[in-house]
């Protein structure tokens, strides 16, 4: 009987230790000194992208030309960004129309992509080159 | 049966020792530390879907900067750093912005409050668990970012 009791006891806490480990493995774990940005993918998500990938995000031409700050080969889209570490994706859903990407950055870089957000510039994500 | 009656009352127990947990989760009369201040902050949808209740996060401004010639130019500053999230809570409606609630302290709560009324738009980011470091941070502008 107490052998019984045991393992429900057992059975119990290894359920909660499961969750707690699952709970501890969500979307955001983001290396310490870097900054978590969320990022609405205008142009969706490239295909076969996961969390842990590294992207780089490019920004588009036409919305730098809105804002004087074209460059010479419009059909080009300026890179921002190398090698960031894609935290997290969220495919579109009700909330949100857009795919959206949870980018670790510095601090900085996290200030120049919520600027670029900020002004509407639409940005863009693809695998980086390995 | 004696088992049974066993696991039901383990059960139970586990049970009850989570409630006052879950009453604070669902509590609208958040925890607020003395000397602190709880603000509801307003956040796009797609910041929202990350951010939940005991994380940190920073606070972002951008607006448009007077240069030394009398030109003007977007910029983004560091508004807040290392801010606590007492809560998260999704838009009533569609097309309506959420908000998380920071707790912040008198003077970071009149900073927020100036750059909310005054229209300049924010953003937030999420930092990682246990980072608590704080530096000054210079403000972001196209004039740096593209040369």
């Amino acid at each position: 009987m107490r052998r019984r009791a045991r393992g429900v006891l057992l059975a119990l806490l290894g359920v909660g230790a499961l969750l707690s480990a699952v709970d501890a493995q969500g979307p955001t774990a983001i290396p310490r000194g870097a900054r978590g940005l969320p990022v609405p993918l205008s142009e969706g998500a490239p295909p076969a992208l996961a969390s842990g990938d590294r992207v780089d995000v490019y920004v588009d031409d036409a919305g730098l030309a809105r804002l004087g700050l074209a460059v010479a080969d419009r059909s080009a889209h300026r890179r921002l960004l190398s090698g960031v570490l894609l935290v997290a994706l969220i495919p579109p859903s009700k909330k949100t129309a857009l795919p959206t990407a949870l980018l670790a950055l510095e601090p900085y870089q996290a200030q120049d992509v919520a600027l670029s957000l900020a002004v509407g510039l639409k940005l863009s994500l693809r695998p980086a080159p390995k | 049966m004696k088992t049974t009656r066993l696991a039901v009352s383990l059960m139970l127990a586990l049970a009850a020792a989570g409630l006052p947990q879950r009453a604070r989760a669902g509590d609208h009369d958040p925890f607020i530390p003395p000397g602190y201040r709880a603000m509801p902050l307003p956040v796009e949808n797609y910041e929202l879907q990350f951010v939940k209740k005991g994380d940190r996060i920073d606070v972002l401004t951008t607006f448009k900067a007077k240069l030394k010639g009398g030109a003007t130019e977007f910029v983004t500053a560091t508004l807040l750093q290392n801010v606590l999230v007492s809560d998260a809570k999704e838009p009533v409606c569609d097309g309506r912005p959420g908000a998380v609630l920071v707790l912040l302290n008198p003077n970071e709560g009149q900073y927020l409050t100036l750059a909310l009324k005054s229209r300049k738009i924010i953003s937030i980011v999420l930092r990682a668990k246990d980072d608590n470091e704080m530096h000054p941070m210079q403000m972001a502008s196209f004039s740096k970012l593209f040369r």
